[in-house]
């Protein structure tokens, strides 16, 4: 039953020549939360077994994937860099304030010791806390593949179905950047879920708003788990652009949610539940977000 | 074909170095467990929700039971039983959880331990409500949790007297 076999490349190059042989179903290692237990539920329901060799391909040694870097008009985050040091990164704290809030909500700290923002992006998972986060920040995803070829991508084009992302084969995530322009930028997360630890999210929601003067120039609005995938509020966003931002104007705006939003029925709560909450929580959030704009 | 690490591992757990080989898909737990014998660390959820099996790994707490041993090459490993000394005195948060009775059933007490180990060291004098923040990923279905806390409150002051006392004789021993 133990089919799979592992390696731990010592580069980046090394990496995708690996992803690039031919007839490998490869399981690109991260920091291991989400896909260890994914691979004793394979085992389980038996896809691990018959004549599907595996290999677990460990990104540990690959050390460009690991840090905050400013550079230039970018803050440069590496797709393996935990949760942890993101969550409480000064550069990522000052700048992005949205994105080290999320990130300190994923899981508990022993998750985010290991968990990579990468990995919460790769998955795919409609209620990744760090997506809608990243979608508010206007983030892009970098993708490298075989032959030395990188491309960018904006994160909101990275998310193509449920847990499908546009990582063709033989890619892998290598960096997430945020623009720099015109940061620091007010920005709030908020999560509802069933309990205050390791909870998967019934809703989240991220929301960075820039004023210019007393009207909001500029509202980026990040949603998960009411979704196949994390989405962007665009309605909401058209609908704040130029306003004077009240609670009335929140509330208003953010009944144009459900424009978005396509909540299920699941054992965490019900679409109706979520519709509900995720309009409140867009409303809070704006509201909120502008009142920090201000300050 | 890929050519594949062999899987033997060299690594270092409670300071005893072992070369072991294991299964890509061994799990350290498991290996903590069956293989060492170190069986402090429980296998809870399987899943990364419980904090039963967390263990150090290179200093940091890491949950074991998501933890592929293959990946542990070249790491050092502390777990409960890397925490008392050679001669088995108890560390101090270890005799804190017992004056506080913080132990019921036990399960969770080895996580518990080392977490409250690594909030103390990264934050000395630690609120209650960094306390609680620190222990989310353990959980603990005997105690409420109160014994926890105010065993990890008493280790703190434990240390804090204890580190005075070694400045005193520092300073005693300077003269």
């Amino acid at each position: 039953m133990n089919l799979e076999s592992y390696v731990r490349p010592a580069g980046l190059e090394e990496a995708l020549a690996a992803l690039a042989e031919p007839g490998v179903k490869p399981l690109v290692l991260a920091g291991g939360t989400d896909l260890v237990p994914m691979m004793r539920k394979m085992r389980m329901n038996g896809t691990l077994d018959g004549d599907d060799p595996r290999v677990v391909l460990d990104l540990s040694k690959l050390d460009d994937l690991c840090g905050v870097r400013e550079t230039g008009d970018m803050l440069e985050i590496g797709a393996a860099t935990t949760l942890g040091v993101i969550a409480a990164h000064p550069a990522v704290k000052k700048l992005v304030p949205v994105l080290a809030a999320a990130a300190a909500t994923v899981g508990s700290p022993l998750v985010r010791n290991r968990a990579t923002v990468g990995g919460n992006l790769v998955t795919a998972s409609p209620s990744a806390d760090t997506a809608p986060a990243l979608l508010a920040a206007g983030a892009v995803v970098r993708l490298a593949g075989a032959e030395g070829g990188s491309r960018e991508l904006p994160l909101s084009e990275f998310f193509v179905e449920y847990r499908k992302t546009a990582l063709e084969p033989g890619e892998i995530v290598t960096h997430v950047l945020v623009p720099l322009a015109g940061r620091p930028v007010a920005g709030r997360f908020e999560k509802v879920g069933l309990r205050n630890a390791d909870a998967i999210s019934v809703v989240c929601a991220a929301c960075e708003i820039e004023l210019e003067g007393s009207t909001c120039r500029a509202a980026r609005i990040g949603l998960g788990a009411v979704a196949p995938v994390p989405v962007r509020a665009l309605a909401v966003e058209a609908a704040l652009r130029g306003r004077e931002i009240t609670e009335e104007v929140a509330a208003e705006c953010a009944r144009l949610v459900h424009e978005h939003i396509a909540p299920i029925d699941d054992v965490r709560a019900s679409a109706q539940y979520r519709g509900w909450v995720a309009e409140a929580v867009v409303a809070r959030l704006i509201t909120d977000t502008a009142r920090e704009a201000r300050a | 074909m890929l050519t594949s690490c062999t899987n033997a591992i060299v690594f270092t757990v409670n300071g005893d170095e072992h070369m072991l080989v294991v299964e890509p898909n061994e799990l350290l737990i498991n290996v903590l467990r069956n293989d060492l014998g170190l069986t402090g660390s429980k296998y809870g959820c399987g899943t990364g929700q419980c904090g039963a099996c967390t263990v150090l790994i290179d200093g940091e707490p890491a949950l074991a039971c998501v933890t592929l041993a293959v990946a542990c090459d070249g790491k050092e490993i502390v777990t409960i039983e890397g925490v008392a000394g050679p001669d088995g005195d108890l560390n101090p948060i270890q005799e804190a959880f017992l004056s506080e009775n913080a132990v019921q059933c036990g399960f969770c007490t080895p996580g518990m331990i080392l977490m409250a180990g690594d909030l103390l060291r990264r934050n000395p004098h630690p609120t209650e409500a960094e306390i609680r923040h620190h222990i989310k990923g353990n959980i603990c279905r005997c105690t409420g949790y109160n014994g926890i806390v105010r065993a990890i409150q008493n280790a703190a002051v434990r240390m804090a007297e204890r580190s005075a006392g070694g400045e005193t004789e520092l300073v005693e021993e300077a003269r």
